[in-house]
């Protein structure tokens, strides 16, 4: 009898045993077996720029038999909430991409496999344009391979233009601030001349602050620039125009800044390549323009994505993804790119002809000769999203512009000193 | 003095003996196996995802745990660093404004709808009770979700409707005023049918000869309802209330999907604060120490609320 009852007992335990095994055995990121290497590589490219960066892959998959990349696409803030206890877990992928805004965090706790070698030697490399190699680089070091670079150019609705009677896109500050009273409609069923997110968005805020000859952090990014008069005076007008002319929504992310000019309810944004293909299949009849000039010039902000690999690979798994990075910036594969997706070829060796089948390609490309990237260094959270989006909501609510930037400028200041 | 320690060690024993009673004879050893046997899995379950967090983040609170690279000991660093803080300090602010208002507001309600919905004779009664519990068995996240777009201006139900009603309110989520208040009913919205259906189970309890007796004294129906109903609910209304105060203090998922903790964190509770400072700014230690802070303060309330509540308990 008890016999019985303790070899039950040891049946429920040993299976639980075993159960518990399975559960922690987590499957690790790639795997090497016999010379074939497979390399994990996650990344956020959901919009319409996704299908072609698939497409090469799986191009890349063919043409290179002893290696396999499996790509893992999901949104950028599924991305971010995986990657960093995955990283921690020793889950995380063999290549990840991501903007290089937030490289420097993850490149200081030393995630990620410097690359100073792979820059020296590969072919490729010195092909690549400066301004997006310079994303990569935390102190003084690369951590990253450009994946696309990405000027921010001026969207605006020609059907909604041709309604208010304007006959073209603003060239500066004066135009377009007419424009914008002209095309922002209150009421129930608002318009707004503007869709501009402040927050969970390519930042759109700094491009102001630059264009007045302001900004957030000085470039070096040693030292905070909100209380700089002429930061203030942007801000201040800026602010007024979204407060009292209402020429686009309070703090809307970028998601519901793309979603309200391509349901026609903007008239203009200020937006990057990717967004070309997902307006021209909703049918907005759109053009492109360089963002209207401010005081101080036209300055627009670039984007750059950049793939970084996980420190933690082997060594042939690094050369393997040596090898997809050289893939990646190879004349043909960023040729194929630029003219699938819009976005600016990496390289800046490929000319106008390489890319005439795509002509908006050759508008950004224009644009990426005044474009600068938005760098915070590793304090991008710290500035951007606990500082800066915070004190640009509540001077939206109502706050005094001097007073809310001269705290956030004391906050900025306090994070750049110590961290 | 001797005779203390020997009231001690009298005592002592006789928790010792009742101890060991369980499994004084062999008979009832093996009954005892047998309870723990069925217990194991859910003592499994909890040791792993309750007592085994505890513990790790008792001791990461005590260290600069920051994802990656070595961690220090650093004592009561965090603690200190907390104190200092003054988003935490206007944080705890939120939380006590947000559970100072859900907490009464959810049991005045909760009680208001199972009175209404104990009358035997209601039409529709069952469907009614069934469509104000369902918020309890969906996900709060999942829910926020029309929630938001509900208060946005730009095609939201509320400022539309409202605007009929004569009321203008532009923006809910992106002003600092209104903002709480929107998380707020939905925080109310999706607990109060769990409390209402406690509250009805409560309301069976009580012997219907009470009211009969009190109707033919001549009793009101308010003089009911004071002298009678609330009385001996008083034990459910203990337990519901220091739920809700419990559930209050944890307010996270729909701050988290309609606000984000904006703007310019005026809806920011101590559980994102947790979650910002651990996953956003990597400090694990930091957010650990946090979290030890909030278990310290819902303790010390419910323990109040209890103190609070034992002296009232009626039993007729």
């Amino acid at each position: 009898m008890i016999h019985r009852k303790k070899k039950g007992l040891g049946a429920i335990v040993v299976t639980l045993a075993l159960g518990l095994a399975a559960a922690a055995c987590s499957s690790a990121g790639g795997s090497t077996s016999g010379g074939h290497i497979t390399l994990t590589y996650w990344n956020g490219f959901t919009g319409p720029d996704g299908p072609t960066v698939t497409k090469l892959v799986n191009e890349f998959n063919k043409t290179h038999k002893n290696i396999t990349i499996k790509m893992s696409i999901m949104p950028w803030d599924v991305f971010y909430e995986k990657l960093l206890p995955a990283l921690a877990a020793g889950n995380g992928p063999d290549i990840e991409a991501m903007d290089t805004q937030d490289l420097p965090q993850y490149a200081v706790k030393h995630v990620f496999v410097p690359l100073t070698s792979y820059y020296k030697s590969s072919p490729d490399t010195s092909a690549l344009a400066k301004g997006a190699v310079e994303g990569t680089v935390v102190d003084g070091t690369e951590y990253a391979v450009p994946v696309n670079f990405a000027p921010l150019m001026l969207y605006w609705n020609k059907t909604l233009f041709a309604k208010a009677g304007i006959s073209g896109a603003p060239a500066n500050w004066a135009e377009w601030i007419a424009d914008l009273k002209k095309l922002s409609k209150p009421g129930s069923a608002p318009q707004y001349g503007l869709a501009m997110g402040d927050n969970n968005t390519i930042p759109v805020w700094p491009i102001l602050l630059w264009e007045n000859g302001g900004g957030i952090v000085n470039p070096t990014v040693t030292k905070s620039m909100l209380s700089d008069p002429a930061t203030v005076a942007a801000v201040q007008q800026w602010s007024t125009l979204i407060v009292k002319d209402g020429i686009t929504p309070k703090n809307i992310s970028g998601a519901d800044a793309d979603s309200l000019f391509q349901a026609q309810k903007a008239a203009m944004e200020v937006n990057g390549p990717w967004a070309t293909t997902g307006y021209a299949q909703a049918k907005v009849n759109f053009g492109l323009a360089p963002v209207p000039a401010g005081p101080a010039g036209t300055i627009t902000l670039a984007d750059v994505i950049a793939m970084s690999i996980n420190a933690k690979d082997s060594p042939a798994k690094i050369a393997a993804a040596e090898t997809f990075f050289n893939f990646w910036n190879s004349k043909q594969t960023q040729i194929t790119y630029a003219v699938g997706t819009g976005f600016v070829p990496t390289r800046t060796d490929i000319t106008a002809t390489d890319l005439a089948a795509n002509p908006d390609v050759a508008l950004f490309e224009a644009a990426g000769a005044k474009a600068q990237p938005y760098e915070l260094g590793t304090q991008y959270t710290n500035i951007e999203t606990d500082t800066w989006e915070p004190a640009i909501e509540k001077i939206e609510d109502g706050s005094p512009v001097a007073a809310t930037l001269s705290q956030a400028n004391a906050q900025v200041n306090s994070y750049l000193a110590g961290g | 003095m001797q005779d203390a320690t020997a009231t001690v060690r009298a005592r002592l024993m006789t928790w010792a003996a009742r101890l060991r009673e369980p499994f004084a004879t062999k008979a009832r050893r093996r009954r005892m196996l047998t309870a723990y046997t069925f217990m194991l899995p859910s003592l499994v379950v909890l040791a792993v995802f309750m007592f085994y967090p505890l513990v790790r983040a008792a001791w990461l609170s005590l260290t600069n745990y920051a994802f990656f690279g070595s961690s220090h000991f650093i004592g009561l660093g965090n603690y200190v660093q907390l104190v200092h803080d003054p988003q935490f300090w206007g944080d705890l602010v939120n939380t006590v404004y947000y559970a100072g208002v859900t907490t009464p507001v959810s049991v005045a309600l909760a009680l208001a709808l199972a009175l209404l919905l104990n009358r035997q004779r209601l039409p529709g009664r069952g469907i009614l009770r069934a469509a104000i519990f369902v918020p309890a068995v969906v996900s709060l996240a999942v829910a926020a979700i029309p929630f938001r777009l509900m208060f946005t201006p730009s095609i939201g139900f509320a400022t539309f409707w409202l605007a009929r009603l004569g009321i203008h309110t532009s923006d809910w989520l992106t002003s600092q005023t209104l903002a709480m208040p929107a998380v707020i009913i939905v925080g109310i919205w999706k607990n109060v049918g769990f409390y209402m259906v406690i509250y009805i189970a409560g309301l069976q309890t009580i012997p219907r000869e009470f009211y009969e007796a009190a109707t033919i004294d001549g009793a009101s129906p308010w003089a009911r309802f004071r002298r009678i109903t609330l009385p001996l609910l008083s034990n459910t209304t203990m337990f519901v209330t220091i739920i809700a105060a419990i559930a209050s203090f944890q307010a996270f998922d729909q701050i988290f999907v309609m606000t984000g903790g904006g703007p310019a964190f005026s809806t920011e509770t101590l559980v994102m604060l947790i979650y910002r400072e651990g996953f956003s700014n990597f400090q694990m230690g930091y957010a650990s120490a946090i979290g030890y802070v909030l278990l310290l303060i819902i303790l010390v309330l419910s323990l109040l609320q209890m103190r609070f509540f034992n002296r009232r308990i009626v039993r007729y």
